[in-house]
């Protein structure tokens, strides 16, 4: 029984030994020692956010029209009126180009002033997200999106001349 | 017993009503005298005095951005983050109205719907970093961030005349006491 014992002490004290050879390399020299040193890129450069954006609109102008016919009726002494109205746009389109570092949303909208709260403004596209400007070419064609302003209702008949009814609104936020 | 009851009833009435045409006086006389308009209008044409702090942009010999006849065009650049000093009295920012714009600006700063620093005309290849807030500004704004906007308005250079679309953009302003 004691030799059993002894020699699993003799064992556990040759497993204990063992341990302290692992904590160095086996191509340690003799007397020296390596030490780990352990390393990370930090990137310290900033880049704030710098928003960079071009926006062209064309004349916006548009004509309302009233093409049709008055027949009058001798039963009530009145007109009946039958006319078609349309509206003309000229140069109605509003370009966006993003040149930022982030990426971008423009959100358009149309606004009538009070006097002419009849005209309605409609847009082919309400918003417009474009990419970062970041590796792309100052000319790519992702970074530019347009959209079309159409108007709808109606005009009163004493604007004769060209007159401002109404205003847009780009606005720009940053895109998540 | 009961005539010296409707006598006091009487005083007390008359002293109430004493004390209420006095109120609507005051009231009355702050009013047309002492009440300050906070709303800012939008000039219809751009303000002949150009921004005192507006600088030229350094090396900007960007040529005009190709605007379709009648139309326009405005180039903005920003840095989303304003800070305002309130021992000061100004809003410190990074915005430009690069040469290839071919619209004058004017720069509004609003927070909640509020306008708190509107600057003078910013012709195209000019730049501002800081604007003076506007009159009693300070007094509505108390350290914090909030969310913010600025306004550009556009103006033809020719005609002064306002273009019929503005530009907003998301701001962050912090205010420092």
């Amino acid at each position: 029984m004691r030799k059993i014992a002894a020699a699993l002490q003799a064992l556990v004290l040759v497993l204990v030994m063992s341990t302290a050879a692992f904590s160095a390399n086996l191509d340690t020299a003799p007397g020296t020692q390596d030490i780990d040193v352990h390393a990370k890129y930090v990137d310290g450069v900033s880049a704030p956010d710098k928003l960079s954006v071009d926006i062209v609109w064309g004349a916006m102008e548009f004509t309302y029209s009233v093409s049709g016919s008055r027949i009058w009726d001798p039963a009530t002494h009145t007109y009946i009126i039958r006319t078609q109205p349309s509206w003309a746009a000229s140069g109605n389109d509003i370009t966006v180009t993003n040149h930022s570092n982030v990426g971008i949303t423009a959100s358009v909208a149309f606004e009538a002033l009070d006097l002419y709260n009849t005209v309605n403004g409609q847009l082919s596209a309400d918003s417009i997200t474009l990419p970062s400007a970041e590796n792309k070419a100052v000319d790519a064609a992702e970074l530019t999106g347009t959209t079309t302003l159409t108007l709808a209702g109606t005009l009163t008949d004493t604007v004769t001349v060209m007159t401002r009814v109404g205003s847009v609104t780009v606005s720009i936020a940053k895109s998540h | 017993m009961i005539g010296k009851h409707e006598e006091k009833k009487t005083w007390l009435i008359i002293v109430l009503l004493v004390i209420g045409i006095v109120i609507c006086a005051g009231v009355t006389i702050w009013a047309l005298f002492f009440r300050q308009n906070s709303d800012t209008l939008i000039p219809d044409y751009a303000p002949r005095k150009t921004e005192q702090n507006a600088y030229p942009i350094t090396g900007d010999d960007e040529t005009k951005l190709n605007a379709p006849e009648g139309g326009g065009a405005i180039s903005i650049e920003y840095e989303s983050r304003v800070t305002i000093d309130l021992s000061d009295g100004m809003a410190y920012l990074n915005y430009a109205n690069p040469g290839k714009s071919t619209q004058d600006i004017v720069l509004r700063i609003e927070i909640k719907d509020t306008v708190v620093a509107q600057s003078g005309t910013i012709l195209p290849g000019h730049q501002v970093s800081e604007l003076e807030l506007l009159e009693d500004s300070a007094k509505k704004l108390r350290e914090g961030v909030y969310d913010a906007k600025f306004r550009i308005l556009s103006y033809d250079p020719k005609t002064g005349e306002k273009a019929m679309v503005d530009t907003l953009a998301e701001i962050t302003v912090t205010v420092q006491p």
